[in-house]
Formats: C-alpha cells, sequence, structure tokens
C-alpha cells in the first residue's frame, strides 16, 4: 500500500500530488494495509453505469483513511479489523478472521 | 455599506412543467416586483447542472435577457449545492463594497428533464474522483456519515426516521413546498433502501424551482448581518480532522466567521433554514452550527424543540427533504424564506416574532458551506 504524507502529518489514499489541507508536497511512504472499519453501506441505488456493492470507509493502522469495497457475504460491523489491498478496480477490505475490536 | 433584502420571489418547488428560463423568469419578476424595481445593476446567477439538464449555456445572459435586464452586469456563480448562497454572497460583496446599489440574485434548477438514475449520474459528478469510482453517489456519502453517527450516539433507525417525519409535517404548511403530506416513521422505514441505512424517504427528492432576491443598499425588510462561508477536502476520506465522519468541519468554520462578522452568536436566531437533505443531516448540522450539544441534538427533534413552536424551530419552510432541493437554487430559497420570516410574512410557516434568521447551505457532502445571519428591520 502506497500513502502520501506530508511534513505534517496528514495522509492519503490514493496518492495526490499536494496535501489537501495544508498545500504541501506529499512523499508516497509504503505503509501495510491493516486497519479498521469505521463505517460503511451498501449501495443500492447507484448512478447509471456503476455496479451496486458494499463500500466503506477504512483506517489505515498507519493514518490514512480510504474507501473500499467490502466483499458479499458477513454483514460487516464497525470496528471490524480488516487488510486493504489494491485492486484494478480501487482498495478492496478484506476482514481478518476473528479480530473485531 | 449595509446590504438589505429589499425584495423576495420564489416559484413552486416540485417536478413542474416550466423550462429552466421560464423558471428564472417568474422567480425573477416576483422578486423585483416585490422590491418595486424594474431593473438592478447586477444580476448573479446560481445554478449547479443547467448545461446538461437543460442544455443551455452562457447561462447568466440568458436569464438577463429574459428578465429585460440588457445593460446589467451578469454573472454566473457555482459551488454545487450551496451555488445559491454563493450567489447571495456574491452580490452581497458588490454592494458593501460600493460596486453595486442593487443586485437581483436567482438560485435556478432544473432536474426533473432526466430519469433519476442519470440525474444522479450527473450530481455524482461532484464527488472526488477517487470515491465516484465506487459507485458512491450523495445519497451513498450521507449513508456513510449516517451508519457512523447510528453508532457513536445509539440512535436506532426508527429514531432517525422522526426527521423526515418532521419535515414533512412542515412542509405540509408551506403552499410552495414540493412535498405536502403527511408523512409516517413507517412509511420512511417502509421506502426503498437507496444506500444501507438510507432509505429513499430519508434523501432529497429531485427538484425544479427557482427563487430570487433583490439585495440593496437602500433599506428593506432584512438586513444581511454576517456571511461565513469555508470549504473541506473534496473527499469524504481526505478530511483530515478527528470526527469528519460525523461532523463537518467546513459548516464549523463557516459558523464561526458568520458568527464573528455578525459579531452575535448564531444561538440569537429566532429560525433556521438549513440543508437537510439527508436524515441526519437534521441532527448534524444542529451541532455543527453551534445551536445544541451532541447529545443534545435528537432530544430536540424528539421533543418538538425543533419544530414550529418550538424553542429552536429548524427549516419551517419544510427544508430541503419537504420543500425540494433544486440544488443550485436551494441557498437563495433558504434567504427568500427567511426574508418572509423576518418580515413577519411566512403565513403558516411563520415564526412568531422572528427577528434573527440563520441559513445553512451546504456544497458538495460537507464541502463547502455557507452560513449567513440575517436580522428583520421593522
Amino acid at each position: 500500500m502506497i500513502v502520501g504524507v506530508c511534513p505534517r502529518g496528514h495522509a492519503f489514499a490514493p496518492l495526490r500530488v499536494l496535501c489537501g489541507a495544508c498545500g504541501k508536497p506529499l512523499a508516497p511512504r509504503e505503509v501495510r494495509g491493516a486497519g479498521t472499519l469505521l463505517t460503511w453501506t451498501a449501495v443500492e441505488m447507484p448512478p447509471e453505469g456503476l455496479p451496486k456493492g458494499r463500500v466503506g470507509v477504512v483506517k489505515l493502522e498507519a493514518g490514512a483513511m480510504l474507501l473500499a469495497r467490502l466483499g458479499p457475504g458477513k454483514e460487516p460491523q464497525i470496528g471490524d479489523r480488516v487488510v486493504v489491498e489494491l485492486a484494478p478496480d480501487g482498495y478492496r477490505a478484506h476482514s481478518r478472521e476473528g479480530s473485531r475490536k | 455599506m449595509p446590504v438589505y433584502v429589499r425584495g423576495a420571489g420564489m416559484t413552486r418547488v416540485g417536478r413542474l412543467a416550466d423550462g429552466f428560463l421560464d423558471l428564472a423568469r417568474a422567480a425573477g419578476r416576483e422578486a423585483l416586483a416585490d422590491a418595486g424595481m424594474r431593473g438592478v445593476d447586477h444580476l448573479f446567477l446560481a445554478t449547479q447542472t443547467a448545461e446538461e439538464f437543460s442544455e443551455t449555456a452562457n447561462v447568466a445572459t440568458a436569464v438577463g435577457t429574459e428578465l429585460g435586464l440588457a445593460g446589467a452586469a451578469a454573472t454566473r456563480i457555482e459551488s454545487g449545492p450551496s451555488s445559491g448562497a454563493s450567489a447571495v454572497e456574491a452580490g452581497f460583496h458588490a454592494i458593501a463594497a460600493g460596486q453595486a446599489e442593487s443586485a437581483l440574485v436567482l438560485g435556478v434548477e432544473k432536474m426533473s428533464t432526466l430519469p433519476t438514475p442519470r440525474a444522479s449520474a450527473l450530481l455524482s459528478k461532484m464527488i472526488h474522483p477517487s470515491e465516484r469510482r465506487y459507485g458512491l453517489t450523495m445519497p451513498a456519502l450521507a449513508a456513510l456519515t449516517t451508519r457512523r453517527w447510528m453508532h457513536e450516539t445509539r440512535l436506532t433507525r426508527e429514531q432517525l426516521a422522526l426527521a423526515p417525519v418532521k419535515a414533512h409535517r412542515h412542509g405540509a404548511k408551506n403552499p410552495r413546498a414540493q412535498f405536502q403530506g403527511a408523512l409516517t416513521v413507517e412509511e420512511v422505514l417502509r421506502s426503498p433502501v437507496v444506500a444501507s441505512p438510507l432509505r429513499v424517504l430519508d434523501c432529497a427528492a429531485m427538484s425544479d424551482g427557482a427563487a430570487g432576491v433583490v439585495l440593496s443598499n437602500a433599506q428593506g425588510c432584512a438586513r444581511i448581518r454576517g456571511i461565513g462561508h469555508a470549504t473541506d477536502d473534496l473527499s469524504l476520506a481526505g478530511r483530515q480532522h478527528p470526527g469528519a465522519l460525523t461532523s463537518f468541519r467546513a459548516t464549523r468554520l463557516a459558523a464561526r466567521r458568520c458568527s464573528a462578522m455578525a459579531k452575535r452568536g448564531l444561538k440569537a436566531a429566532d429560525v433556521v433554514e438549513m440543508h437537510d437533505a439527508f436524515s441526519v443531516l437534521e441532527l448534524m448540522n444542529p451541532v455543527d452550527l453551534g445551536l445544541c450539544r451532541r447529545d443534545r441534538a435528537f432530544r430536540l427533534l424528539e421533543s418538538g424543540e425543533t419544530s414550529l413552536g418550538g424553542s429552536i424551530p429548524l427549516n419551517p419552510s419544510g427544508g430541503i427533504k419537504a420543500r425540494g432541493h433544486p440544488v443550485g437554487a436551494t441557498g437563495v430559497i433558504q434567504v427568500a424564506e427567511l426574508a418572509w420570516q423576518l418580515s413577519g410574512t411566512a403565513g403558516a410557516s411563520q415564526v412568531d416574532g422572528a427577528r434573527v434568521g440563520v441559513a445553512h447551505n451546504i456544497g458538495g457532502y460537507g464541502n463547502n458551506v455557507v452560513v449567513t445571519l440575517m436580522e428583520g428591520i421593522r
């Protein structure tokens, strides 16, 4: 996982050129994909041309918040510990079994 | 230079037969007539998506032409769904700076020309590309904050449904509102899921409508005392402050700036028109505006304190949820509604003795917010 970090510690995933909070250049930093699910939704009425599906907000242990697709199956819970990986269609979060905070 | 609201006009809100220019003409003429004026120095036009919904461009000039305002300056203002409030702000600046003596601020949106999935795709263009790619719509972003809010405050789904029920109760008193009928908790909970936990009746509808206000340096029914404007990261996940999923920093900053300019706290408001596009905002907004603590927000809704007749009526017009949300027009609608409240002409929606009003208009999902404080002149 690559996140962008500015000198003041603001973190963005995916990477951008400049920090959205202070305008400083972001440096790419490689981090682990481990994180916690902060919230999620199942989109039932997507905009034209995009699929339905579950999407969550994950806070990485390394600091950045990001959006990630969640798999089907057991209903996610806020506080689920997940691992995020980069897939061709964006981030995907998988649950780390039996590890709810 | 003090800036006053001298006149206001507004169409009905709903799925209307009128086209974009018809709506603009109707609201503009009514506002000018109400102000007793035939022309203004500057037309400020707020519209978010006119090009795509209405196949038109150079819209400020087009609307000026339609209103017979050739010669006046004309500018289009856009900041997403807070375009209307941004246009009021631009009109305020022009007059406060002494560059114009009068301005017509018009907000117009025509959204029913396209089927909802297509309209939803157009509106989703205001979402950061890194988030849009996941199929997120505005309701889906709201759903993410709603679930988190419910988790943190232990709010139930049934309790959340009281927000649209209250909005529709107010809308039923407003002859211009899109939804005039009452709504029950059961109806909200039976409506289809848009993005869990949000259902159709938690979300603003697609609306057509327009409103205009004439601003002037000559005394009118209300004076604009303060305007605060602030942004946050376009993306939800890119917001860097703690609690970003249950609080809009842009609202907090805009409220603080408005309050500093007006030299009074927003708690001075007798009436508030705020941006309740989704049920959860009925609870989040008053906290971000500094009107109540978070642990009081639901209690105020449940007890009726935020209803007409309560201690701090929020959205007596029915708000975005029930009055309707022609996106670029909403901020002007709010100022027009407050002008009527502060001049005692709001009919069945009237808050008794209202002297101070606050408008709160959100662009994007919490990323471009304008807060305006007005005081009645009686």
